[in-house]
């Protein structure tokens, strides 16, 4: 799996996240589902928390992630202002259904698009076989950037993230699966003890 | 009759410590080897307790807090993560298969589970959350206190605290 759909995923799972199916008004606790699959090396990792669980520990994020109001994206002092990413986010939500970027790089296929209430992001490179699906609602987008000034609203966003169900990042490649989704089961379906 | 009344005053004692060391709880360590030697301790965990309150912990507490630097801004954290984990519902927390060796972590009641599976060794650790708790706010704390992780056992009574085997020998630690 290579360095770009690992930062994607990276980028979908604090700070995006969300789910295709709408929102669901269940009252049940939710809990968060990473699962990760590499049949060839025999391995899985399957993590199930609750979603008390995740705010707790992203509160940690906006230091590990944001200092200063700047969503740092790589070493070398390279950053991007919230406020950007906050106008950039309003305009897009303006434009209605469209597909906002789209990417040809030899195998590789890049597509964002704006549906309804979804973002979506798509990644395909049919010469490593690599597919990636991330589904953003504008909902959890409006959250995230509800803070004030230079501020991520990470609390907010993940008030919003209790009340989504379904997938969230689905990731594809030759050797490995990558599943995020949000329901309201304690372990994965069918594998309940 | 005096010497019945004195016969069963002596009587009592026994009986006496014996309903204490019940009433307070028991660490029961056994240990058995692949050669077959078998050792049993039962700790008092009142004794242990007090013991404990007289263990210079000084050294410890600076040896953990060398070993804590890095995590230490992380401890707070933690501890939410784990009081949240402690009142959410009963399940499987993480999973991981890697080839024959198995990981599992899940949330049973007021313990934390974790079982270690490989073909030759096998580890089932039970924690009690007030027992996890209780080492990780000392952490933050950046103090060591033996005594208050033992009295932390103390509410965790009928808990297989560990339970390892490896090849041919086996240890458990039971609170009784």
């Amino acid at each position: 799996m290579n360095a770009r759909v690992l930062a994607v995923v990276a980028l979908a799972v604090p700070l995006l996240g969300g789910s295709a199916p709408a929102a669901s008004s269940s009252d049940g606790a939710a809990w968060l589902h990473v699962h990760v699959e590499e049949p060839k090396q025999r391995s899985r990792v399957q993590l199930n928390l609750p979603m008390n669980a995740v705010e707790a520990a992203l509160k940690a994020a906006p230091d590990a992630v944001v200092s200063h109001g700047r969503i740092h994206l790589g070493g070398h002092g390279r950053h991007l202002e919230i406020d950007d990413f906050r106008r950039l986010w309003k305009e897009l939500k303006g434009a209605g259904d469209a597909e906002l970027v789209s990417v040809e790089d030899g195998d590789e296929r890049v597509n964002v698009s704006k549906k309804g209430d979804l973002l979506l992001i798509r990644v395909r490179n049919d010469d490593k076989g690599e597919t990636v699906h991330v589904d953003v609602p504008a909902a959890l987008v409006d959250a995230l950037f509800s803070g004030p000034g230079e501020d991520l609203d990470i609390h907010a966003a993940v008030a919003e993230l209790r009340k989504l169900r379904g997938d969230v990042v689905r990731v594809n490649d030759r050797s490995s699966t990558v599943r995020i989704w949000i329901d309201e089961s304690a372990g994965a379906p069918g594998e309940k003890r | 009759m005096i010497l019945l009344k004195v016969g069963a005053v002596l009587a009592s004692i026994p009986v006496a410590v014996g309903a204490v060391v019940a009433g307070t709880g028991v660490m029961v360590v056994d240990v058995r080897d692949a050669d077959g030697t078998h050792i049993v301790v039962p700790v008092p965990l009142l004794l242990a307790e007090t013991a404990a309150r007289f263990v210079p912990a000084q050294a410890a507490a600076a040896n953990v807090d060398r070993q804590l630097a890095r995590a230490r801004p992380y401890l707070p954290v933690a501890e939410e993560v784990l009081a949240a984990v402690a009142e959410s519902p009963d399940g499987e927390l993480v999973r991981v298969d890697d080839g024959d060796e198995h990981v599992r972590i899940s949330k049973v009641g007021d313990v934390l589970e974790v079982r270690v599976e490989s073909p030759r060794e096998s580890v089932a650790v039970n924690v009690p959350f007030d027992l996890a708790r209780q080492a990780l706010r000392q952490a933050r704390d950046g103090r060591t206190a033996p005594a208050d992780l033992v009295a932390a056992l103390r509410r965790a009574r009928l808990t297989r605290l560990a339970d390892v085997r490896d090849g041919g020998d086996h240890v458990t630690i039971t609170i009784w």
